[in-house]
């Protein structure tokens, strides 16, 4: 497989089918790794990145898990495709384009892997709903044939030793995006979130003024990785998660009973301005998919939801780009976003 | 709206960002945002949090000087960028570190998994009892006597066993 296949596959995490896929976009668990003794990759010189990468990319190929993956290496890419991998949350912004790093994904893009990020290892199991003790099931198996193989710097008070202190000990971050436009529209989110990270949850989103431009998703992950468990660490926020839910559903519900005219009006209009669009800002489009997800949980519209995952993605910037297959002015994107969104939403009519 | 960042050219990307508790407006121009990946940016810096964390009466200058044999990295150098040098310089800097996981962690202990090669060290461990000492200390501050009970049984077998 290329790169470039990917543009027309859809991730497993887009494919709505986790448990609670209707409110939990996505369920991510990353692992921070690193080899012993050797200079983590901000530190390291060249050779030694490149000796790091030598070690880890044999291993790495004749892993199971990577059967029909892609190998990237990062000097090699440009950066509308850096960009498109960004957004496809298979690497991070701040993945240096040098020597010496290279990113490995398995099929369906469910496990992935940075070589020489912050640290020798990043590696990521993304999937769809919430699903966290599936991904840590994976992840940990996965983890554990690594560390047979390449041997991870681990300390028997800190664990697992990571470049960043903030990420020492389990070295993992469990994070889920939710969608939560009931607790934003009726405003209850400016409670629950706070009462969240006094919890020692770390909340990642846009609310108040203006929060419906970011679609109103929200990545909720673990704070502390030194002084719970890993499966501590799963539990608690697989039960916290489903707290939330159920003051999602308590807020979508009130909003129906005292607004349904309201939201019945928002969710037409959305599908009218997204069906007949000539120009369509990437925020605009965020916003509009988000009340159109709304109306589709709510039962207000019928239309499939794999369709406005997909479209959540395939309207960012980079990979509009990929998909006319050149770079193009913000203008020009605008003009090829509204077509399309207009030409999917009909291909994708089920009303 | 100019640019925030470069100051040159018409801001196109609005961020109104919380975190937890804390708004940051962003107005980025298309070029910057880019630079940015205009993806959500991290949840904070760390030479930031060292920065509130780190006193800098509690460091006499003597052990700012300190240095990683493995790798050269100084303990300065990581007050400046908030990571480590190398996987040695946790016990290089050991003593400056413990009181900082404490505070970013609330705790200094590992409590998770144990690398498959290193799960019979686990077993062995005695600082384990320590741990469930503190949490034994804990629970009856929390008046959860089941609980605190427990783990003194716990802790007995383990002492037994010894
Ligand atoms: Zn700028
Ligand atoms: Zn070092």
């Amino acid at each position: 497989m290329e790169l470039d296949d990917l543009v027309t596959k859809t991730s497993n995490w887009l494919k709505n089918k986790g448990p609670k896929s209707k409110l939990v976009l996505s369920s991510r668990i990353r692992l921070a790794r690193n080899l012993e003794n050797l200079s983590f990759p901000h530190w390291a010189k060249k050779k030694d990145l490149l000796k790091i990468a030598q070690r880890i990319r044999p291993v790495l190929k004749k892993d199971s898990h990577f059967k029909n993956g892609i190998l990237v290496e990062m000097e090699n890419l440009n950066s509308l495709d850096r960009d498109f991998l960004v957004e496809r949350h298979l690497i991070s912004p701040e993945y240096e384009r040098k020597e010496g790093r290279f990113l490995i994904i398995g099929e369906g893009e469910v496990i992935s892997i940075m070589v020489n990020e912050e640290d020798h290892l990043r590696i990521q199991v993304l999937e769809s709903g919430l699903q966290l003790r599936d991904c840590w099931l994976l992840i940990n198996q996965l983890d554990e044939a690594l560390n047979e193989a390449i041997g991870f710097a681990f300390d028997a008070d800190w664990g697992y030793l990571t470049a960043c202190p903030t990420n020492l000990g389990t070295g993992m971050r469990a994070s889920v995006m939710v969608h939560l436009p009931g607790l934003a529209i009726t405003r209850e989110i400016h409670k629950v979130l706070p009462a969240l990270t006094k919890l020692g949850i770390v909340v990642r989103g846009f609310y108040g003024e203006g929060s419906e431009a970011k679609g109103n998703a929200f990545q909720i992950s673990n704070g502390a990785t030194l002084g719970k468990g890993e499966e501590e660490i799963v539990a608690h926020m697989e039960s916290l998660m489903t707290q939330l839910i159920g003051y999602e559903e308590t807020a979508r519900k009130n909003l129906l009973s005292r607004e349904k005219n309201s939201v019945e009006n928002k969710v037409w209009r959305a599908y009218g301005i997204l069906q007949n669009s000539r120009f369509l800002t990437s925020q605009e489009s965020i916003s509009l998919l988000s009340t159109l997800r709304l109306g589709i949980e709510l039962s207000i519209i019928n239309l499939e939801m794999d369709l406005i995952n997909e479209l959540d993605v395939l309207t960012l910037p980079a990979h509009i780009q990929k998909i006319i297959g050149k770079s193009l002015s913000p203008q020009e994107r605008d003009r090829a976003r509204a077509k399309l969104v207009r030409d999917r939403l009909k291909r994708g009519k089920n009303v | 709206m100019l640019c925030d960042e470069c100051g040159k050219r018409e801001a196109t990307f609005h961020y109104t960002e919380i975190i937890n508790g804390v708004t940051t407006e962003l107005h980025l121009c298309e070029l910057c945002a880019k630079k940015r990946g205009f993806t959500l940016p991290a949840a904070f810096s760390l030479p930031d949090l060292l920065g509130g964390l780190v006193e800098p009466e509690q460091i006499s200058p003597l052990e700012t000087e300190l240095i990683c044999k493995n790798c050269g990295f100084t303990y300065s150098n990581f007050k400046n960028i908030g990571l480590l040098g190398c996987s040695q310089c946790y016990s290089s800097f050991h003593k400056m570190l413990e009181p900082l996981l404490k505070k970013i962690h609330g705790t200094s202990k590992h409590v998770g998994k144990f690398p498959g090669r290193r799960k019979k060290e686990k077993r062995e461990k005695s600082s384990d009892v320590q741990l469930l000492r503190e949490k034994l200390k804990d629970a009856v501050a929390r008046e959860e006597f089941e609980t605190a009970a427990k783990l003194r049984d716990k802790i007995k077998e383990i002492e037994k066993a010894k």
